[in-house]
Parts: C-alpha cells; structure tokens; sequence
C-alpha cells in the first residue's frame, strides 16, 4: 500500500510539474486565431500595414538609389548607397519589409479563401487584399534584380509583374462585383502599371485611360503610433539624412517639388546630418501622417503619353497628356518639336509627378537598359537593381 | 563544572555527534552522582541561579510550575537513554528542555513505565543516581545541571577566579554568539551569548589554556594566569578561516559543512566587507568572488551592474545569475532601462549590506544542477542575519561622504574634461578654433560636482528561546557627480522572526521593503543626453542659445537637458516563509513559501518649452515583476555505523514569475504646467507586455559519508517549464560529485599541511527559451489609420527545449601552517549543448524573426585559484594579503546553420565559431606606424568583449587590536570594447585628445593617427574599427581604515564603536582612450559599447557604527 501511496504521489507531483507549467501568456496572437470571419478585417489591415511600411522604406532608400535626394547622413546602408553600391549585406531592411508585405498579402489570400469559401469572390476584404499583394509585387519588381518566391530559388524579377497583374486583375474582378469604384480605380491604375513594366503598352494605356485624373490610391500613414508614421519628416525636416542639394530637382520651382533651404541663425545654408552637404529639405512629406500614393491619375497620364511615344511616335498626343497632369497641377503647358524633346519631358515629368514615391529607381532602370530616345544615363556608373537580401541568401537553401 | 546551555533540538552531523558524545562519556565517568532525594530545593534554587545568572529561575512550588510539576502523565519508557527519557517527559508537559551538554550521561538506560505519574516525582526518578537536578525558568524551561556539593562550592567560591570577556570577528568587530571557550585540560568552558559575551566561573588558581573555537574560524589559544578571587578578563577576536573545512554554506538541499561539498562554492561572510563601505550587494561581491564579472556599467547613483559568473553560457538567453533570498527566488532580472540614461536598476542591489550574514556564489553547472532549467549563468544565495536568544542587541550607522568624479575623460591633451570637467574659461573650442560658450555653466566652473552622500542605518535583534528577531531600517541620499542632476534617495526596512510554535518545529518569516527614487543623467545613445551634448561642444543639440558673454562664441545651453524630468521610482518587497519541521533529529522538512514584488515606475519629461520639443513630451514605462516560490525540502539521515552514513535529501519546487511592462507617451502639452501622461494632446500606449513563466521541478540528492573523509553525492533534477515546446517534454539535469577530506589520514603531515581536501564534480543544468520562443504568433497592430490588424510575429519552434550545460569541474582546497596559507584551486570545462541559437528565418516567407532552435554548442573553460596569505602574526600587528585570479576561455563551437551571429553591428560584436562568445571584429590597421593611410585586415579579430582574465588582490593590516587598513584592488583584463565616444566626437573635431593630429598636416601622420583623429572632411573615412579598444583596467575598489574605540571610552549602553574612513574606486590604472573601461550603454545586451556613458565615480565615505 504504501509504495502504491508513493507511486500516486510521483506521478502527482510530475502531473503538477507539466501541467502546473501551462500558462497562456496575453499579448502576441496565436496562429490559429487567424481562422475566423472576424479575424478577417484585421488579417486585411496587416497586409496595408505591411504594405506602407514596404514602401515608406521604398521610397526613402529609393530616392539614394535614384535621382530624388541625396544622401547626406550618417546611417550605414544608405552611406553605401551613395557611393552608387548596392550591396546585399546592406538591402536587407528593404528586402525583408517588402517581402513580408508581399508573403502577408499572398498568404492571407489563401488563409481568407478558407475562411470565406463562397463569400471569397464578394468580399472587400478581399478586393483591398489582392490590391495589396499587387503593389507589394510592385515594389519588388520595380526594384529587385531577381524574385525569390516563399523560399524558393532566384527567379527573373518580372515574376514579381506578372503576379501584380493577375492579382490586379483578381481585385478589378471583385471590386466590379461588388461595385467598389475606389478599389477598382486602385486595380486599374496597379494594373496599368504593371502592363507598362511587362511592355504590354496598348493594355496599360487601355486601363490608364479608365482612371481619372485626380484618382490617388494611397499607402495609407498615420500619427497614430510610430509604425503608422510617414518617416520622411524625422529624416528630412528633423534631421538632415536626406537632402534635396545636387539633384536635379534642386531648387526647381515646382509645387509637386516642395522644398527649402534650412539656415543656421546667422542665415547662412545649415549642413546636413554628416555635416557636410548643404541641407535642403523636402517638404512634400510634411507629417508624418502624410500618406504616400501607390497610384495616381497624373501617372496614368504619363503612362498613356509614353505609350504614345513608344507605340505610335505620337509627340503631340503625347504632349497633350502631358500637359493634361501639368494643367491638373496649374502648371503651364510644354512643348516638344522632337521625339528626344518629347522623351526628356516625359522623363522629367516622371520625376517630378512621382517625386519621393518609390518609382524613380525603376523608371530610370528601364530607359537606361533601352536606346534612342527614351535611354536614360544617369545609373551608368552605379548598381541599377537591388540585389537579393543578405539574409535570404544566408538561410534560402534553394539559392 | 559549568554547565554550557544548549536549546534543545540543535542539529549536527552524525559524525561529530558521535565522537562527542564518546568523550562525554568518558568526562561522566568523573562526576560524582549526588543523591537527588536529599536536594534542598532552596539550595538548588541558588545554585541554578548562580550557574545560569541569565535565566530567572522560581521555586517549583510556586505558580504555575507547581502546577504543570505536579500534573500527572503516563509514562512507558523502556531501555531508553537519560535524554530520550527526559525529552518524552518534556513532550508531555509543556516545559522545553535545556541541559549541559556534557552533562548527560548517556550510557544510562532508563525504564519506567508508570500510567499515572506527576512529572515532578517522573523527573526526580529518571534523574536518580545520575548527579544531575532539575530547576524550572520562568520561561518554562526544564534546565538540568549538575550540582555542586555543598562543600565544594564554598571552597570554590573562596578559592576560585572567574575569566570572562568578549569574542568577537577579528575583522568586524561583531560578536560571535555559539562560539565555545574552554579552558584546555579541564571541564571548563562557556558558550558565548548573543551579545558576544562569556564568563567561566569557578576556576581554581592556576595557569590554563584558554581556547575559543567556532565554527568556521580559526582556533584562538592563549595562556592565561587564574588568580583567587580574581576576575581575568579576557577578550578575544577569531578571525575566519578562509577554507574551513567545517564551515558552513549554503547548498540547494541546505546548510552543509564545506568539507561535503564537492564543487567550489564561494562564501562572502559580512565580516568580509565590514571594512569595505560596499553600498549594495554588487560593490560586495565585485573583486571578491574568483570567476565573477561584475562591472559597474555605468556612474549614477542607482545604477545597476553586470554580473557574469564563469562568463557567458547562453547566446540568447539571459546569463544572470539567478538570485536567492533567504531561501526564496527573486527577480535576477534588471529593471527596464531608463528612457534618458540607458542604464538600469537591479533589485538585488535593494539589499541592504547591513542586514546581511553571507553571500553564497554558486558557479557553473556541476555545482547548479539541483537549481535546474535557468541556472545554467549561476547562482547567487544570499542570507541574512538573524536574531539570537539573549541580550538585545542594536547596531547602528552613520555614513557621511562624497562622490567625485576626479577627471574627466582620457587624462591625456584633455585639459577641459570633453568640457564637463571645466564648462568656462580657455579651451573651450573645436580643433579649427570655433568657440563656444556654455550660457549656463554652473559658477564653480565646471558641470562636476562633489555629490553628498548620507546613509543611516539602525538594527536591533534579539530573542527569547522560543522566539527571536532582526528589525532594521536604512535611509540614503546620495548625489551624484553632476551639477544639477543625478542620486538617488531611498529607505529600507527589514524584519526577520523566528520562533518555534512547537516542538520540532520552526518557523522563519522574513521580510523586506525597499523604496527608492532615482535622477538620471541623460546619458547614452540619446539626443538629450548630457554626455553627447556637453562632449559635442558647439555641436550641440542645444547650441544656438542665447545668455552668452562672447558674441563670436557658440552660444550652446546643456543646462536644460538637467531641467528636464528624468527619474524612476521603485518599490520591492520580498517576503519569506520557511517553516521546518524535524520529527526526528534524522527526518527533516522545510516547506518554503516565497513572494518576490518589484516595480518601477520610468518617467522622462520634457517640459513645455523645451528647445527640442518645444511643446514638451513625457514617457513612462511602468514595469511591475514578482516571482512566486513554493519549495518542499525533505532530508533524511542515517548511520549505518559509527564510520559510514548517507544523506538523503528531496523536494519539489514551483516558480511563477509575472513581468508586466508598459511604455506610455505623450506630447504637446498644452502649457507650462507639471504634466502627466493626459496632459498630452496626442498620446500613445507604445508598448503592454505581460509575460508569465513557470518552472517546476522535483529533485533528489543522496551523499554518502564514509567516516566524515569521503563524501560522494549524486542527484537529478527533473523539470518542465512554460516556455518549452509543445513537442518537448520534461528535462532531466543529472549530476555527481565527491569531496575527499584526505588531510584527516593520521599519516598526514597536519603540523604543517593542515588541511587537503579533493573535489570533483560532473553535472548539468539548463537554462529555458523565453516566453514565446516555442509559439507561432501574430503581432497586434494599427494600420489604415488605427484599425487593428495583425503582422507575423514569431516563427515558433513546437520542439523547442532549454539549451543544457553540462560542466566537469574539479579542484582542491588546502590550508598550511596553521592556517596562515590557504589555497583553492578549481578548473571547470563546460559544454553547453542544444543551445539555443536564433536562426535567421527565410524573409520570402514572411516571418522576419529568428526562430529560436537548441542547434548550438558552446564550451567554456577556466581556472580560478585563490590564495590567501597571514602574513604577519605579531602582538598589536597583523597583515593578511588575499590573490585572486581567474581566467575563462568561451568558444562558440558550432552555431547551427549560420556561423556567424551579429550582437551589434556599431559594437562590432558577433559570435562566431571558433571564437569567444561574444567577440570583436572589425577592420585592423596593417600600417599603424607607416607614414601613409591606413591598410586594413578587415573583419579582423581583435578579443573578448569582455574581460576573460582576472586578478584580484587584497590587504588587511590590523594594529594595536584596534585599527584595521584594508584595501581591495582588482585588475581586469582580455576585454575589448569601442569607444564610440571617440568616434563621434573624433570626426566631429570635437576630441580634444586629437586636436594636435587634427591640426597638423595629414601627409606627416602615421596611419594609426590618420585613422584614429579622422574628420568627416578628411581623406581617411572615420570608421568605429578605428576605436576598437583593449579594456584592460586596474581599479582600487576600495581602501579604508577602520578605528575600533577603546572600550574605556564607551558610556551609558553603548557596548563598541567604529569610525571608519573609506575610499572607493579610488585609483583607475588604463590604457583605454575613453572616460572608463567599465561603461556598458548597450544593456540587455550580449554587447557593450561606450557611447555618452556616464563614466564611474569615486566615493569618500566616513561611518561611525556603534552597538548598544
């Protein structure tokens, strides 16, 4: 009896240890508290959130990468940056956010599906998600040298526009389901874009043309809490890590170029973080609750412009679309008498009606690799892709 | 003979219980039995009185005695000793039993069954023919003595003399209650009370032999010359041995004697850091436990440290030692680092020094493996003091000082201490001669200061025979070494109860409140921080100011960097309940209870107005952490025979530990006001974690003691832990030890070797994942403008389990001529497997964490040796010397899948295989000495981050009995860190150490100087490779002289006093280019960087202590 009294209280006691350590700790969520209707929204939400915190990034390391400011701080990567370098052991910020938005997006595709079944093709939710995993594909391709897929092996980056497209496609389809105009616009514009990057540019000018001018779909930023926030005022306004001196935009007077000089006390031009560069800011990102457009009007018509110049040899129709944005701005019109004349317009127009939001880089990419008229030369001496991420390759075993 | 009172149920080890009850034995063939019949009890009466004058005796006819003497009890006692027949006539009433030790016969076996008995006539028939009488306290206590015959007495009382005196610890001055003093040769002797007093009367005339002993301690001897009628006083001082093979420490499964313990084990006693001014547990334990790192990290008051023992075993877990309190857990965790400052507190250092009786340092994981998952960084037992039956005793203490900062910065070209040392007047300039002024530099000059230090503290403790106590409380202000910023304020109470309900049963509450208030200094990686701003001269982010003399000059004000908010508030309370009972002096059973609660509550505000917030901003972080404890210990003993016995010991335990933080902001204050958090018109709650752990575990231990020489052990642990997979199920922590006592072969040459004792020791312990590191989890968060949603959090691992650690150590201890030197030596080799390693995940699939797996593998390795010296042994002059020296040896063996893990990218720390854990790398120059630009060796090696060897070196020098000077000193060596101090500033122009580089032509500089002193505008890119630096420091930790006051001096109750005057962190010695080789401002860390770090201060410290 009593070694049956002491083999009770062992095992007692070991049922006390394993079961007395259960705890269920409050703050991180489980997964499988995903698999809900009601856990839909929030699955959705996540995937905007990712998505501007993709292109926050994209645009700030993005405009180093390009044409749109000059680096003038004293962070690490974009220190390389400046040199024209674009080295994996310093992209990984970049690469991982964009990544995540793009795995989030697409993952909660199929995790919504799931959950959803038939109500799947009428859903929102669902329509605002495919826009997302659209303009997360978009982020890639624009920027990356090679699409890596869900650990999979190095792929040509146009995989990225291709995935764009379907899932554009995919979001017009429900929006016009549910008769969404906003979300359809936000399709076509995405889609139109991602035509022009596949060269298909009959079909982009085609949805271009569907999206008014003063349509924007927008990453959306928020002073709610610092993950929400646009970083371009701390790193431009705040402290000068980024600065407007020796662009091309510097000192243009253009009001989609807003900018100015900051002086020292005694009124002389102050110098930027690394207390060199003369410190112009930009001021188009005033708060940090500004949010930056994934899509606009005007770029469709620029997208339809330079389907013109490409397609039919138009200048003057493509000038008239030209001036169309120009006029939306209250810009005078501009002119050209040649297909070169037209060319540099468009390519400044890009420049200036895209000015800090993440497209340059892919703008000046693709007319460097082409010649004639639209070859542009400016990333002749620097890296004109970003390469896959350090980390990826570290732990990506099919690379 | 005099009679030594001994409180029933006092404990020992088989062992000694045996030989002393031998030669009890043999002293009782001596005594001449009395017939007990014939007592007068008037007489007996007297004569109990005058044996035992600090008991009041009564008739036993008189009250309440009679009443219970004459009470009637049954009785069946058959063949049993004298004592166990007294103990069951005891246990039936309710008197307790007191006796003379050596007075009880034990080769008597009584019988005596009687169903009715009063316990008078019981007690007066067991003592029949023994010699021995009974009296009763008033207490209630049943004291048998043996009477002197009448004759006898008078002749004595006649021809007798009496010495009597104090014993005390040499090095404190405190007494040693339960130390015994004995005249060689006879039966006579006393035991020392509670006030540290003793007295043996009754001495014929004569020369004896006057001998102390204690446990612990080294004997005291001393001829002594007994007159007639004559009082000798006689005091003594025992100082302790420092490898005793007897003295007690503090184990997993109990006191023990060191001698059974087969793993080193280090014990600080409060004796040893009576003389060093320590202000908290951390000052005690830095330079005095061979095989810890403890560093300073930083100079504020309040200020917690870093605390290593045997190095890092753990990559990405915690490597604090786990902290124990009176037998309970409490949080070995550090505050949440504060917003301004970087810098934390730790509630261990709320321990007040003065309510401490020892420090156990347990290290590695042979010696922790009853400790289990979590214990693999080591562990920290600390107890503290206790009331004794007997007088009442105060203590109290005043401590008045200051600290200094001394220099500033690097001593070399520094002429204005990086401009904190002197803040007006020449210097104050860039390399290139830009001026500035500071518009509100204090009129001293300087932003340093000497910050006042005040410390009280009062105790009192005593106890009746059923009951005792400690009560103390303590208050301190100390300032720091800023002018206008900086110190800390707190107070401190502590009450410890002890008593014993019942027979066999004891219970122990203990308890402690701590309350403290903080200023920070904005130091650290921080825009606001003092530091960066002060050092950056025009740089300022606060130049641009008005308030200025000069015009041309810079107008820059730090001064409101001080005025803003930067503070902590902490609580801490810790409570114990030990309750132990013991059927059986060979079953034994503590049930301890535990509750461990801290908060603290960070606030840093920037007031409306502020030049940098010019609406003003505040932050809070509350953090609130206990830790629940519930331990059973049971321990059973047994001797087969006279030479062989075993010891086994069992329990369970359960920790519960909740850690509840949360950061609060908010901004844009409407006005001036003195703000809180809705004062704010935009808030936000930035962080809410509440994590709760739990561990449980059962062990057992078995020891076998083969003739008190041989003691092998060998114990497992089994435990499960909140934080483990799903997958993982319970971990199991073997170990086995022995400890050979092989001084005690009669062949040994003790006359000059005394002691030699071997040990050995194999075991495992653990240390657990965190929290969430076995769940795939989501993060909730705010997107599209605050609506919820949700972002991949933590990959997870279902597999998941502790990383194990499994340690060889061995080593030995010995002491020689006659404890003048002692040794110990140990080696450990610890390999820690399944360690848990973050591996990268695949960012493609989304989850950008690292997914923690048991893929690693770690080895550690060391030696630690100490050496303590008696120097000198003269009357009126004595120099002890104590050497530490250890050094440790970590390589990351295997990593996983990755073989290289970035700790810091700007402290240029990574874990690599093959290499320290964790390391510095970074670009080396080829050419230092060239006249060129500097060569690189990229992604060289270049150290430890932390300091991997260790010499530790100590001094007493006691003269005349009443002056003691003690110094500590403690060079630490191996470590690298950058000082990107120098790197900021260098390149800034702002370095005064470079100014003379950076003023001349660069094309005459060698590349070392081109590197180091580079300007942002410069050919040679500024780079923090260029400030990767040895840290390799002596520090004097502290000197002090200690006056005891002579005794003629004493009036009214006070009984002794002190005044000691000390000094700490007096002198540093260092290569090292920055403000302190100690800093660390990335906490929470593996890394350590010095960025804008408040360097260390000095201390000058006077303290009277007195006891009443």
């Amino acid at each position: 009896m009593k070694k049956q009294i002491s083999v009770v209280t062992v095992i007692a006691c070991i049922s006390v240890i394993i079961h007395g350590c259960d705890v269920q700790n409050p703050g991180p969520i489980e997964e499988s508290a995903l698999n809900s209707p009601e856990a839909v929204p929030g699955i959705v939400v996540g995937m905007s959130a990712d998505l501007s915190v993709a292109y926050r990034q994209t645009t700030i390391w993005g405009s180093v990468w390009s044409d749109d400011m000059t680096h003038s701080g004293t962070y690490a990567a974009p220190t390389v940056f400046s040199t024209g370098e674009i080295n994996s052991e310093d992209v990984d910020t970049w690469w991982d956010y964009a990544h995540r938005a793009r795995w989030v997006a697409e993952s909660g595709l199929e995790r919504i599906n799931d959950i959803l079944g038939d109500e799947f093709n009428s859903s929102e939710n669902v329509a605002k998600a495919y826009l997302y995993a659209g303009y997360s594909n978009r982020i890639l391709g624009e920027n990356a040298c090679y699409a890596v897929i869900d650990g999979g092996e190095r792929q040509d980056f146009t995989v990225h526009f291709d995935r764009a497209a379907d899932h554009f496609t995919e979001a017009a389809g429900i929006a016009e389901n549910i008769g969404n105009e906003n979300l359809l616009m936000a399709a076509y514009a995405g889609r139109a874009s991602m035509e022009a990057a596949r060269g298909n540019w009959t079909a982009a000018a085609e949805d271009a043309g569907r999206v008014p001018v003063d349509y924007r779909f927008e990453a959306v930023y928020s002073l709610n809490t610092g993950r929400e926030n646009n970083d371009w005022p701390p790193n431009t306004i705040e402290r000068g890590e980024y600065t407007v001196w020796d662009t091309p935009w510097e000192g243009v007077d253009d009001p989609r170029l807003p900018q100015e000089v900051i002086r020292t006390a005694d009124g002389d031009t102050a110098t930027a973080a690394n207390g060199r560069s003369p410190w112009i800011t930009q001021l188009k990102h005033e708060t940090d609750a500004d949010n930056i457009a994934l899509s606009k009007g005007t770029e469709m018509l620029l997208i339809r412009a330079e389907m013109q110049l490409r397609e039919n040899q138009d200048v003057n129709e493509a000038m008239e679309l030209i001036n169309q944005g120009r006029s939306y701005h209250g810009l005078d019109p501009l002119s050209a008498g040649s297909m070169e004349e037209a060319w540099q317009h468009l390519q400044e127009e890009r420049g200036k009606d895209m000015w800090l939001e993440g497209r340059r880089f892919w703008d000046l990419r693709r007319w460097y690799g082409e010649s004639g008229p639209s070859h542009h030369n400016y990333l002749e001496a620097q890296d004109r892709c970003v390469p896959i991420g350090q980390g990826e390759l570290n732990m990506n075993e099919n690379l | 003979m005099e009679n030594v009172i001994q409180r029933y149920g006092h404990k020992g080890r088989g062992g000694n219980r045996i030989v002393g009850l031998f030669c009890l034995m043999l002293l009782l063939l001596l005594i001449q039995s009395a017939p007990a019949q014939d007592a007068d009890p008037d007489q007996i009466l007297a004569e109990s009185q005058q044996l035992h004058p600090e008991m009041e005796f009564v008739k036993s006819s008189e009250g309440e005695n009679q009443r219970l003497l004459h009470q009637t009890i049954s009785l069946d006692i058959h063949r049993r000793s004298l004592l166990q027949a007294l103990e069951q006539v005891a246990g039936k009433t309710d008197f307790s039993l007191s006796y003379g030790m050596l007075n009880i016969p034990m080769e008597k076996e009584v019988t005596l069954k009687e169903d009715r008995i009063t316990v008078n006539e019981a007690l007066w028939k067991i003592l029949e023919g023994t010699g021995l009488h009974f009296a009763i306290s008033s207490k209630k206590q049943l004291v048998i003595f043996k009477r002197y015959s009448p004759t006898l007495s008078k002749q004595r009382v006649q021809q007798t003399g009496t010495v009597a005196g104090e014993v005390v610890e040499a090095r404190s001055g405190e007494p040693l209650p339960g130390a015994n003093v004995i005249l060689e040769g006879t039966n006579r002797g006393a035991s020392v009370d509670a006030s540290g007093e003793y007295e043996i009367t009754g001495i014929e005339e004569g020369t004896y032999t006057l001998v102390a002993r204690f446990i612990g301690y080294q004997p005291y001897r001393e001829e002594v010359a007994v007159e007639a009628d004559t009082r000798l006083e006689v005091n003594i001082e025992l100082r302790r041995e420092a490898v005793g093979l007897d003295e007690v420490v503090v184990t997993a499964t109990g006191e023990t004697r060191s001698r059974e313990v087969g793993t080193s084990l280090s014990r600080i006693n409060s004796d040893d850091f009576a003389a060093s001014a320590a202000s908290d547990p951390q000052e005690i334990l830095t330079g005095r436990v061979t095989g810890a790192t403890v560093l300073a990290n930083a100079g504020n008051p309040g200020t917690g440290g870093t605390i290593r023992l045997r190095g890092n075993n753990s990559i990405t877990q915690s490597n604090n030692p786990i902290i124990y309190v009176d037998g309970i857990r409490i949080s070995g965790d550090d505050t949440p680092t504060h917003q301004a400052s970087g810098q934390s507190a730790s509630p261990l250092n709320d321990i007040n020094p003065n309510d401490i009786e020892s420090i156990d340092v347990v290290k590695g994981a042979a010696a922790t493996t009853l400790y289990g998952t979590e214990a693999s960084g080591g562990v920290i037992r600390i107890t503290t003091k206790q009331g004794e039956a007997g007088q009442t005793t105060w203590n109290a203490g005043i401590t008045g000082g200051f600290n200094n900062m001394g220099h500033f910065g690097p001593k070399e070209d520094n002429p204005t201490g990086l401009f904190v040392g002197r803040c007006r007047g020449e210097g104050l300039e860039t390399y290139d001669g830009i001026e500035f002024q500071e518009a509100n530099c204090p009129n001293s000059g300087s932003w340093l200061q000497n910050g006042l230090v005040q410390r009280y503290n009062l105790s009192v403790s005593s106890g009746i025979q059923d009951f005792s106590y400690y009560i103390s409380g303590e208050f301190e202000n100390e300032e720091g070494v800023i002018n206008g910023g900086g110190g800390t304020r707190g107070v401190g109470f502590r009450g410890n109860f002890r008593f014993q309900p019942v027979e066999d049963v004891t219970i122990t509450y203990n308890s402690s409140y701590n309350h403290d208030n903080t200023d920070w200094v904005p130091s650290g990686n921080n825009g606001d921080g003092f530091v960066l701003n002060v050092t950056r001269g025009p740089g300022s982010n606060f130049s641009g100011a008005s308030g200025c003399d000069d015009p041309e000059a810079i107008c820059v004000d730090n001064r409101e960097i001080l005025e803003s908010k930067n503070i902590s508030n902490r609580e801490h309370f810790i409570s114990s309940l030990v309750v132990e009972a013991n059927p059986s002096e060979r079953l034994q059973n503590r049930l301890t209870f535990g509750y461990d609660y801290n908060t603290s509550e960070l606030e840093s505000t920037q007031y409306f107005g502020y030049s940098r917030t010019p609406l003003g901003q505040q932050s809070i972080v509350d953090w609130k952490k206990t830790v629940l404890s519930l331990e059973y210990l049971g321990t059973f003993e047994h001797s087969f025979t006279q030479d062989l016995g075993l010891t086994v010991n069992w329990g369970a335990q359960i920790f519960n530990e909740n850690t509840q933080t949360t950061r609060l902001f908010s901004e844009d204050f409407s006005g001036p006001q003195e703000p809180t958090l809705i004062s704010g018109a935009r808030k936000d709650i930035t962080g809410d974690s509440r994590i709760e752990v739990t561990t449980g575990g059962v062990f057992g231990q078995a020891a076998v003691d083969i003739n008190d020489q041989l003691f092998l052990t060998t114990g497992l642990r089994v435990d499960g832990h909140s934080a483990f997979g799903e997958n993982y199920g319970l971990q199991v922590y073997p170990k086995v030890s022995a400890s050979y006592v092989v001084s005690d072969y009669d062949f040994w040459p003790t006359s000059w070797w005394n002691t030699m004792r071997l040990r050995a020791a194999l075991g495992e312990s653990g240390q657990a994942p965190g929290a969430f590191d076995a769940v795939r989890t989501w993060s909730p968060i705010a997107g599209e403008d605050g609506q919820p949603g949700f972002t991949p959090n933590q990959i997870g691992n279902p597999d998941l389990g502790p990383e194990r650690s499994r340690e060889f150590e061995t080593g030995f201890m010995a002491s020689f001529l006659d404890g003048r030197i002692t040794t110990d030596v140990t080696y450990y080799n610890q390999t820690t497997t399944e360690a848990l390693i973050p591996v990268p995940a695949i960012p493609s699939e989304g989850f950008l964490s690292s997914q923690v797996r048991n893929v690693g593998e770690l080895t550690n390795s060391g030696i630690e040796f100490d050496l303590d010296l008696g120097l000198l042994r003269r009357p009126g002059l004595e120099w002890d010397m104590k050497f530490g020296f250890s050094k440790e040896e970590s390589e990351a063996v295997d990593l996983g899948t990755t073989d290289n893990i970035e700790v810091a990218f700007f402290g240029r720390t990574y874990i690599r295989e093959g290499y320290p854990v964790p390391g510095i790398f970074g670009a080396r120059i080829t050419n230092p000495d060239e006249i060129a630009d500097p060569e690189y060796q990229e992604d060289a090696y270049f150290g430890p981050a932390y300091p991997d060897k260790s010499i530790s070196l100590g001094t007493t020098v006691r003269l005349m009995d009443n002056i003691t000077l003690d110094a500590l000193g403690e060079y630490k060596y191996g470590g690298y860190m950058v000082n990107a101090t120098a790197y900021q500033n260098g390149r800034r122009g702002i370095w005064p150490p470079c100014y003379d580089l950076q003023r001349q032509d660069e094309s005459s500089l060698t590349a070392s100087q081109r590197a180091r002193c580079a300007l942002n505008t410069g050919e040679v890119s500024p780079r923090y490779d260029h400030w990767i630096e040895s840290t390799d420091f002596f520090k004097l930790r502290h000197v002090s002289l200690t006056y005891d006051l002579p005794r003629e001096w004493m009036r009214g109750a006070v009984k002794s006093a002190s005044l000691k005057i000390a000094a700490r962190n007096l002198l540093t010695i260092t290569d090292y280019s920055g403000t302190d080789p100690e800093l660390d401002d990335y906490r929470g860390s593996l890394a350590r960087r010095d960025y804008y770090a408040m360097p260390t201060y000095r201390s000058f410290l006077a303290t009277f202590n007195f006891r009443f």
